[in-house]
């Protein structure tokens, strides 16, 4: 009997070590078909819209014989399945391809633009996380169990209201008025950390303000518990009670939505960047898209697409840390 | 149209005082001394990418390859050929004879000959190496060969515009013509400038050369307030360009629109341009109704130009004179008004009447069981004011019965559709040209994919007319050039209807400017 | 439907939605009609003009009056975001449910695909069905939401999937409810609140992202115009005339506004149960006073034997929503002496349970407590500083709640949280802590200490974890453990384990416990003294010994309702009511009743054993 409790309980041991490796191990053979999938929806759908980049990179007075010329030693006369196969053989590879538009390698492009862009958006993410949390967690204490009505009203309106502003309307009344009127900051461009604050702010402020309003609603229902009550019984630390009891709760909905905020952060720096003049990653997949260079296209997609599922398996994995009963743990 | 702040500004009303300052300290210039040594940055709308300046012929890239390259000879803003690598230059027919002085040196101290222009040339004369300026700025089917420190350029048609399509072509220098992997980050080249530093999509830097000597008219780099270093930054929006500018972090922007506005309000050194806004292209082709005269004719006839215009120039152009208006032009005649068929509704009922289109019951005309309906395409780049000139368009062709469907699209699909499918009757297209010989391959000639005449135009008085103005030199052919152009609008096979003010703005500098800041122009002021 | 928008507009907050939403949709109604023309008339002399009498907005490229194109836009903006939302919500829905009903395999791959959507950039899926359909609105709408709709399907995921190991989810199975059924009664209801919030969050997203599609040329094409486009024409011109952009940048808002109130109001009321709607009332700052003039008064008169808890007229009240007020409690005397248990019992909504909490300093708003005398260990614990009532409630108190399932915070070890006792009020460090907790655990007879210190409370079962709360009340050393209905949620033979510990550490300790129930037997197992409640009031206090003999009528239908060995099985099972009714009907005195209920105590498992 006792052997049996024992190897029972090292294998359990064994198992629980594991358990993340083996989380680790789905979660990056997982990745790998999402980016396939990616990739190849990605493609399909570029080559099937209509539109002829190498005239429009040309121009429309380069003479039809160099647009033929162009277009043959890109491999765009070729079967579409070709030309897919060819792609994802550049892939294995590392290479990504030539950009129709600047025919500089695409590689090249992206390693350049893409730290500005990661850069901004996980400062906005960090600065509506630290925005937001004890924003939300300090309002929900105030307004549980029907107190301060007014204050509750107050701060759904603001944080809907904040939240609702497009971000680069938000960008450009901060440049109006810090930069133009005044110049206090800098207007555009990267350079320097003063010119870096509008730019996170623009795009932290909305989503802070969002993050904000589902946190004191999740808390909210967090703080009538029992388990809240509990905790109160023993006497604890309010604040204590707070972050240990009440917080790791309250973050389901929260941590979920905070990931979708932050990939589409990643993707959503575009109209802030252009305002900006931020040399990043965001104009130019608007860019390429619209003028269907298509190896940029398919260059940026991965990227972004990296960028996402990354962030989605953080997510996934903080919410199995948090949560330990939830089966996505087990997902 | 008096500018009006309010509401978010209304921090304004408090930092007046501070704008008043700020309006002052970059204020105008012209008044202040040269600043010696200084760095001039200037804002570019797009990053160019591959900085070969041989391959693309973008304009982004333009402004980049005049600091690090020269070309055979430049043109000034009035047309006038002047001497730059080339000292001399005679065109006879289906010759070019240029002299090519010695002394001309690239930037890492090697020669450059007639012998490397020469290269140049025939480098881009070679269709398989994919040069965007064969065609539009050097002929085809030149060759060209050097001896001493001659050029002959022998042509297979003549060229009534060689010079002015050589000044906008960049001479490379001898290394980089055949390994040009260096110039796709780097330069080399002949130009008063060298690249020292590219961060792309944010900035390029150049350094002066101090021994150059070889600029327009024997222009050199010893003068006061040349800058000794040129930043180029690389802002794709117009109001964050504007707001560098006032701020006083650049020199030298070009602006549109109420971005403009600000800059003539802010009082700044300003030189103004023509360029072509709004052209309406025909579909030609059999079986589009647009093919029938009488349609093209009513069609022009419905909408009232002059409103059109101002609309889609924002208060800011007018009426279109011709097709090559950009500078630097060498022929600026008027050949519109009068040609183009006036604004008369009247009128293009009557033409659609008498060519046997019907109105039908929902007062869509018919004719022989086929619809009036037609598909009409415009680029989304030109914003709101393109939009709100369709729909004046769109609402005056409903007026005499033709229904026409609007489609706003990028400039890939506006392409495809005009260069590839063909699924358009009427497309709003610039073509900007700076010689009315750039445009005859979209005007006459084999359609796509053998040639450019995507709307399918067989005009025989325009034909003929070029024939004979092609024989003619330079600006001595403009009259007959106008009259070939005149034929094209008075049977409104296209109608160009919109010519806009262009604004180039300086800040602390001045410079001169046709299209792209002439280097050896530059001047800082303090 | 009818009850949710009369709870919403109760509230400040749902009144104020209602009527934006109201007013934005009376706009979008009623301003094509009243100023659709207007808003079409061109004026091509007066294009891009500022603020005046006329235009209070200005103009646009064509001259038009853009305050009046604002309000007409309305319709078209709102329809258009509402759509694109519709569309959203439901493919949302529909993924983010189906891993729930297609089983493990196959929702395992919805889940996989769901996360690969999520990483499409909405921007391709834009274009292509600008591609498919045309660049119009209807192309807009589905691109849009289909764009959205991977987002909202994963926090569906999320959401269900926290929920679907929650033990009463696999009740519901294993009571062979179908995945339907689980899915509609018991999973969505429990998931809706966030859900709803984030559905208003993605209309008022709508609306921006078909500005940006203008801004790419797609969505709305001339000559429609919604606010998206609206607001693209007017960016460009901003510094000129700020307001071009800004009025249709504040409609967007204002709608924005209106949708997320709704949702969050709607919401917040479809959680509100059929009771009124509790408000609090103002305290009575006067009585505070009083209190700390009687406590300096009696503290005079504690001695060294003072009980361990006093208390006299203890009242707890609510306010109701409609004026009226809930007397919880009504005037209830309480003594616990040292070493002693003592019980209360009585029937459901009696104010036992209100009376241990009031005790315990654990009501809060809404509720007010107040009590001529209230004193723990011989001190008024409200008349203490908040720090030193903490440490002396923390110290020397011990609350054990009913329900064991969901009195622990379910992220957090078990040894944590009751290390945490111990490090909070005993100045323990950690590792000391967990050793007092492991120590604790084995006390109350759980096995494995060490081994379930990791664990977490879902890993324990009922009756552990009841035997855990215990055992986490013994971290430091209480005086006094309050006990409500520890015992209610557990079977017989785990219920006579617990009552065994509560026992055993009386007999060792010398705590004493206040025990709630409302099972009278239970009561008289375990405790020395009884006191009966009903309806808020005291009505009978008597030692255990005493109960078989009680007086009043309503200990004895306590006691005569509970069924025991030898109960005759033919008779109907006694309740309060039929006592009463049998009473008047026989119109017998008390001592005839007595005897009627002797019948039945004689063999009465009701003394103590």
């Amino acid at each position: 009997m006792t052997t049996l409790t024992t190897r029972l309980a090292e294998d359990d041991r064994q198992l629980g070590d594991h358990r993340w490796l083996r989380f680790a191990i789905r979660r990056a053979g997982r990745l790998l078909v999402s980016l396939w999938v990616l990739i190849t929806a990605s493609f399909l759908m570029i080559h099937l819209v209509p539109g002829d980049p190498i005239r429009a990179a040309l121009g429309p007075t380069a003479p039809a014989a160099v647009v033929e010329a162009r277009r043959e030693s890109l491999g765009l006369n070729d079967p579409i399945w070709q030309q897919y196969l060819h792609y994802l053989g550049g892939l294995f590879r590392g290479d990504l391809g030539v950009s129709i538009g600047s025919q500089l390698p695409v590689a090249d492009t992206i390693a350049q633009r893409l730290p500005a862009t990661l850069l901004l958006a996980v400062l906005a993410f960090a600065v509506a996380i630290l925005i937001a949390i004890p924003l939300g967690m300090a309002v929900a204490v105030a307004t549980q169990r029907g107190r301060a009505r007014g204050l509750e009203v107050g701060f759904s309106s603001s944080t809907v209201v904040v939240g609702s502003i497009p971000d680069f309307l938000l960008a450009v009344a901060l440049v109006a008025v810090f930069s133009v009127e005044l110049g206090w900051l800098p207007v555009a461009g990267r350079e320097g950390p003063l010119s870096y604050i509008l730019p996170v702010l623009a795009l932290a402020l909305g989503p802070a303000a969002i993050l904000a309003r589902i946190l004191r609603i999740e808390a909210l229902s967090v703080l009538d518990a029992d388990f809240v009550r509990t905790a109160h019984a023993k006497r604890l630390r309010s604040a204590r009670i707070t972050l240990r009891h009440v917080l790791p709760n309250a973050v389901t909905a929260t941590l979920t939505l905070g990931g979708l905020l932050l990939s589409g952060l990643v993707a959503g720096t575009v109209l802030v960047e252009t305002v900006f003049a931020w040399p990043g990653l965001g104009s130019t997949i608007v860019g390429s898209i619209q003028t269907k260079d298509y190896p940029l296209v398919q260059g940026t997609v991965l990227v972004y697409g990296v960028g996402v599922l990354l962030v989605n398996t953080l997510v996934d994995a903080a919410l199995a840390a948090l949560d330990p009963q939830s089966t996505a743990a087990a997902a | 149209m008096t500018p009006n702040r309010s509401a978010v500004t209304a921090v304004v009303a408090v930092t007046a005082l501070a704008s008043v300052l700020v309006g002052c300290s970059s204020g105008g210039g012209g008044d202040g001394a040269p600043v010696e040594g200084g760095t001039f940055t200037q804002i570019l709308g797009s990053d160019p990418g591959n900085l070969d300046p041989q391959v693309s012929a973008g304009s982004a890239l333009f402004d980049l390859s005049k600091l690090a390259y020269d070309s055979l000879v430049s043109v000034s803003a009035d047309g006038e050929v002047r001497s730059q690598l080339a000292s001399e230059w005679s065109v006879e027919g289906t010759t070019a004879t240029l002299t090519i002085p010695d002394g001309i040196t690239c930037g890492d101290g090697s020669a450059f000959t007639a012998q490397t222009a020469a290269d140049n040339l025939n480098w881009i004369s070679d269709p398989a190496n994919q040069s965007g300026f064969l065609g539009a700025f050097l002929p085809v089917g030149v060759t060209s060969t050097a001896e001493g420190d001659t050029l002959t350029m022998t042509l297979s048609t003549p060229a009534p515009f060689l010079l002015l399509g050589l000044s906008g072509l960049p001479m490379v220098c001898g290394g980089s013509l055949t390994d040009r992997d260096g110039l796709a980050a780097g330069t080399d080249g002949t130009g008063p400038y060298v690249l020292t530093e590219a961060v792309p999509s944010d900035h390029y830097t150049y350094e002066l050369r101090e021994d150059y000597a070889w600029g327009p008219d024997g222009a050199t780099v010893d003068e006061p307030g040349i800058p000794a270093r040129v930043v180029v930054r690389v802002v794709s929006d117009g109001t964050t360009a504007a707001n560098l500018l006032l701020s006083g972090e650049v020199n030298a922007a070009q602006l549109t629109g109420p971005d403009a506005d600000r800059a003539i309000g802010a009082d700044l050194f300003t030189i103004e341009n023509t360029a072509i806004a709004g052209e309406q292209w025909y579909n030609h082709t059999e079986g589009h109704p647009t093919s029938d005269p009488a349609v093209r004719r009513a069609l022009t006839q419905a909408v009232d130009l002059d409103e059109l215009a101002n609309v889609l120039t924002a208060g800011k152009g007018g009426p279109a004179t011709a097709l090559a208006v950009v500078s630097p032009t060498v022929c600026t005649y008027d050949a519109i008004s009068g040609a183009i068929p006036e604004f008369d509704v009247d009128a293009a009922n009557a033409t659609l009447d008498d060519a046997g289109w019907v109105r039908g019951a929902d007062g869509v005309r018919e004719k022989d069981g086929t619809r009036l309906s037609l598909t009409f395409l415009y680029e989304n780049s030109l914003g709101a004011a393109a939009a709100a000139a369709a729909e004046l368009a769109l609402a005056s062709w409903q007026e005499i019965g033709v229904e026409v469907e609007g489609k706003q699209q990028d400039e890939t699909a506006l392409l495809d559709a005009t260069f590839s499918t063909g699924a358009w009757d009427i497309a709003w297209l610039t073509l900007s040209v700076n010689s009315p010989d750039q445009a005859v391959g979209f005007l006459s000639g084999a359609v796509p994919p053998d040639g450019s005449n995507f709307s399918a135009i067989a005009n025989d008085d325009y034909t003929a007319a070029v024939a004979e103005a092609t024989l003619t030199d330079g600006s001595e052919g403009c009259g007959v050039w106008q009259k070939a152009e005149t034929a094209l609008f008075e049977a409104a096979d296209i109608v160009p209807f919109a010519n806009a003010t262009v604004f180039m703005f300086g800040n602390g500098a001045e410079f001169d400017w046709s299209g792209v800041i002439e280097p050896t122009s530059m001047r800082l002021v303090g | 439907m009818r009850r949710t928008i009369t709870a919403m507009v109760r509230t400040p907050l749902g009144a104020t939605a209602l009527a934006l939403l109201a007013l934005v949709l009376l706009t979008a109604a009623f301003a094509p009609l009243l100023w659709g023309d207007q808003a079409d008339a061109t004026d091509t002399g007066d294009l891009l003009a500022g603020p005046s009498a006329e235009h209070l907005v200005g103009t646009d490229n064509l001259g038009r009056d853009l305050l009046l194109r604002t309000l007409v836009a309305t319709r078209l903006s709102i329809v258009l975001a509402l759509c694109a939302t519709a569309v959203a919500v439901g493919a949302g829905l529909l993924l983010g449910v189906a891993p729930l009903l297609l089983g493990r395999v196959l929702g395992r791959a919805v889940t996989w695909f769901t996360g690969i959507a999520v990483a499409f950039p909405g921007l391709l899926l834009a274009l292509f069905f600008a591609a498919i359909f045309g660049s119009t609105a209807t192309a807009a709408v589905f691109a849009l939401g289909l764009a959205g709709a991977p987002s909202f399907a994963r926090l569906c995921q999320n959401l269900i999937a926290g929920i679907e190991a929650r033990d009463f989810v696999s009740a519901a199975r294993v009571g062979g409810i179908g995945r339907f059924r689980v899915l509609f009664r018991h999973v969505l209801p429990n998931i809706g609140e966030p859900l709803i919030v984030n559905a208003t969050v993605g209309a008022g997203g709508a609306l921006l992202a078909f500005a940006g599609l203008s801004f790419l040329g797609l969505g709305v094409q001339p000559p429609e115009y919604d606010w998206g486009r609206l607001m693209m024409d007017g960016l460009r011109g901003i510094y000129a005339n700020p307001l071009a952009a800004l009025a249709p940048g504040i409609a967007v808002v204002v709608a924005g506004l209106a949708f997320n109130l709704t949702g969050e109001s709607a919401a917040r009321s479809l959680g509100i149960s059929d009771d009124v709607i509790l408000t609090a009332i103002p305290r009575r700052r006067r009585a505070r006073a009083e209190h700390a003039a009687l406590q300096a008064a009696d503290d005079a008169a504690s001695a060294e034997n003072a009980p361990v808890l006093e208390v006299e007229d203890l009242r707890v009240d609510f306010a109701g929503a409609n004026g009226t007020t809930v007397h919880a409690v009504r005037g209830v005397d309480l003594t616990v002496g040292t070493g002693e248990i003592v019980g209360i019992v009585g029937e459901s909504g009696s104010g036992k349970s209100m009376t241990a909490l009031a005790v315990a300093q654990l009501v809060t708003s809404p509720g007010t407590v107040t009590a001529r005398t209230l004193r723990f260990l011989g001190t008024d614990p409200r008349a203490l500083p908040a720090a030193r009532r903490r440490r002396l409630l923390g110290t020397s108190m011990a609350v054990v709640f009913q329900d064991p399932m969901s009195s622990f915070n379910p992220t957090m070890r078990m040894g944590d949280q009751l290390a945490e006792v111990a490090v909070e009020h005993a100045g323990l460090r950690r590792r000391e802590a967990r050793d007092r907790a492991a120590d604790r655990l084995a006390s109350v007879r759980i096995t494995s200490p060490r081994r379930r210190l990791r664990q977490y409370p879902y890993e324990f079962s009922g009756g552990m974890r009841q035997r855990a709360m215990i055992g986490m009340g013994l971290m430091v050393s209480p005086r006094l453990i309050i006990a409500d209905e520890p015992t209610t949620a557990l079977d017989v033979t785990v219920q006579s384990q617990v009552l065994d510990l509560l026992r055993a550490i009386r007999d060792d300790e010398g705590t004493s416990i206040l025990f709630i129930s409302h099972d009278i037997s239970v009561v008289a197992e375990l405790c020395d003294r009884v006191l009966v409640m009903r309806a808020g009031e005291l009505v009978e206090e008597l030692d255990v010994k005493d109960l078989s003999s009680a007086t009043h009528p309503y200990t004895r239908a306590l006691l005569a309702a509970v069924p025991h060995m030898s109960t005759d099985l033919e008779r109907p099972l006694a309740t309060l009511a039929t006592l009463e009714v049998d009473e008047q009907r026989s119109g017998r005195d008390t001592g005839a009743s007595a005897a009627v209920l002797g019948r039945d105590l004689d063999q009465s498992e009701v003394s103590s054993r």
